[in-house]
């Protein structure tokens, strides 16, 4: 097995916040491990404040732990600012979900894709625009965008320029920070079949941050399924959608629409209903109890442990032999 | 030539603005008479062909001491503001972007400051360090600091969440160059919109400080101290005050609305290549 690229270790974050008078603690990512090995895409799933967005900015150093460690290389994420810091900004990059605020709207995309060039030293004035030129076709744009300004070019182009932006490093790593939720669904399918393309061409990993879990199953080798900060099921893509355990994943699959009418109509459904909880005020127990049509006493006495169900897919619940054996009987 | 005026009224307060700037410098080309003539034959005369807004108690064309005044008019604006820019930019940018408690004492400065009257303020000033227009634009800038810093400040806060701030941190880029060339050109347009705003307060200001006799004085020639002048023949000569005072307030309304405009143009969304 390859050395692993990137590793978090019981992470957690948490965010001060005032609602009237009392000063609350938001517990955003609540003991996160996972680890991503070098090519390797992780996909890390849940819904709305479910605090993957938080884990991947910790994951690549750009958000303060209150306890736990990341590891890039075997090396534990050095001080922000630091100059070993920045030397890491070359290894581990990101791109945001809101392409049409992650260009600044003064400059041109010659400017915008010149600035990491230039601030790590990656191409002398002269070979700079060659170094544009094959990053825009990298991502599938003609050079010729490169004299545009962002307000010219379309949410999927843009979106492209910040992939383009994020390659021009060379980085190990790429955090795609729910990179298509701002697009059209066409779009999308040509973002996604890009992200394919580059991960064969370049070797690099991505950490892939999605609510779409039908995106999320076309990039990524691995899913860790997140809800209230902590994983609730993680395990290779192929056997999670093959076999889901834990009751949100089901229920997470089951929002994935099938694109055959009919066996759409055949479907069970399994809707969630209620709204994700006020992580300043998780429940007691299982954190997914309040939603959860398996719950019964026990899941509000005690958080069930993320036990491993059989070679790297782990599910905490603590109904899962039951779920388990209901899957096979179906 | 994009940043040519094109619209009617763009056209028009360029055209203004351009006068201002000439009258500041060479305002012997606006007018033939010497703002400083005395004309026994002709003692606040009433306006006519040759003297558009009469003459004063000496003779002198009111329209010739208003164009004169220009100079003094810009100076005071144009340096309170700079004046107050030069501190407040950076104080902005530092506290919106850094947060904690940089933020907190620099706000609380710029909150205490913007709590003080400022006529009170420009008083206790005048009055300890003399009626001059190095104090004017001293205590204009002063006063127009917190103003600026809370505009600054919020502007970089808005900017600092958005994705290329936060892609060019991940980027490596250190946090000067993040103000500097992210942020600062990205809060243009609103500062376009305060500078000619600011600027109307201050020639506002000065017109009431000079015509309390806190301000420019006679015989240096402001349309604060044209006013102080003027008030004492409103009824023999009303047209004398009512001449300069809707010249100051026209000033201020053309300062205004050309920020406005200004604005729109440098609107980064209506640029394309």
């Amino acid at each position: 097995m390859s050395e692993v690229l990137l590793e978090a270790e019981d992470i957690r974050i948490r965010f001060a916040k005032r609602s009237g008078r009392k000063n609350q603690v938001v517990r955003a990512v609540d003991g996160l491990s996972f680890a991503v090995d070098p090519g390797e895409t992780f996909g890390l799933v849940g819904e709305s404040g479910s605090g993957k967005s938080t884990a991947g900015n910790a994951a690549i150093g750009l958000q303060e732990l209150f306890s736990g460690t990341v590891r890039y290389r075997g090396e534990p994420m050095p001080v922000p600012g630091s100059a070993r810091w920045r030397d890491l900004r070359r290894q581990l990059q990101v791109v945001f979900q809101d392409p049409f605020s992650s260009l600044n709207p003064r400059w041109t995309i010659r400017q915008a894709l010149s600035e990491p060039l230039k601030l790590h030293g990656l191409a002398s004035a002269e070979e700079r625009d060659g170094a544009i030129a094959r990053l825009l076709e990298q991502v599938g744009l003609g050079a010729e965008l490169a004299a545009r300004y962002p307000a010219a070019l379309s949410g999927g182009q843009r979106q492209r320029v910040c992939i383009a932006r994020a390659l021009a490093v060379q980085p190990e790593l790429i955090v795609c920070d729910e990179i298509t939720s701002a697009l059209d669904v066409s779009t999308q399918a040509q973002i996604i079949s890009l992200l394919q393309d580059l991960k064969a061409q370049t070797q690099v990993a991505l950490i892939f941050i999605s609510h779409d879990l039908g995106l999320v199953r076309g990039v990524a080798d691995r899913i860790g399924v997140m809800y209230l900060g902590r994983f609730v099921e993680t395990g290779e893509t192929g056997k999670i959608f093959a076999r889901p355990l834990h009751p949100y994943t089901i229920a997470l699959l089951h929002a994935v629409p099938v694109p055959d009418p009919e066996r759409e109509a055949a479907r069970k459904h399994q809707p969630l209903h209620g709204e994700i909880p006020d992580p300043a005020d998780p429940p007691s127990g299982c954190y997914f109890r309040t939603r959860c049509p398996y719950a019964t006493d026990i899941c509000a006495a005690e958080a069930p442990a993320f036990e491993e169900m059989e070679d790297g897919h782990r599910v905490a619940c603590h109904h899962v032999r039951e779920i388990e054996q209901g899957v096979r009987r179906s | 030539m994009s940043f040519l005026p094109r619209s009617p009224s763009a056209i028009f307060l360029s055209t203004v603005g351009l006068l201002a700037v000439v009258a500041a410098v060479f305002p012997q080309w606006l007018t033939p008479y010497d703002p400083t003539g005395i004309d026994v034959t002709a003692l606040l005369a009433a306006p006519s062909w040759r003297h558009p807004f009469g003459t004063d108690e000496l003779g002198a064309d009111v329209l010739a001491r208003v164009i004169y005044g220009v100079r003094l008019e810009l100076a005071i604006a144009l340096g309170s503001v700079v004046l107050a820019g030069v501190v407040a930019i950076p104080c902005g940018l530092l506290a919106g972007y850094l947060g904690g408690w940089v933020d907190w004492v620099l706000t609380l400065v710029a909150d205490s400051i913007l709590s003080f009257p400022i006529v009170l303020f420009a008083v206790l000033i005048v009055a300890s360090l003399g009626a001059s227009v190095a104090t004017l634009i001293g205590v204009l800038g002063f006063v127009f600091v917190p103003r600026i810093f809370r505009l600054v400040r919020g502007q970089t806060q808005v900017i600092r969440a958005t994705g290329f701030v936060r892609a060019a941190r991940a980027m490596g880029v250190r946090t000067p160059t993040i103000l500097v060339r992210h942020i600062l050109p990205n809060i243009l347009g609103p500062l376009l919109v305060i500078v000619p705003q600011l600027m109307a307060i201050a020639v506002l200001i000065e017109a009431g400080l000079s015509f309390v006799g806190l301000g420019v004085q006679p015989p240096q020639i402001s349309w604060g101290s044209l006013l102080l002048v003027s008030k004492n023949y409103y009824i023999a000569a009303a047209w004398y005050p009512l001449a300069v005072g809707t010249v100051t307030t026209l000033a201020a309304a053309a300062l205004v609305f050309g920020g406005d405009l200004a604005a729109a143009a440098v609107n980064p969304s209506r640029r394309r290549v």
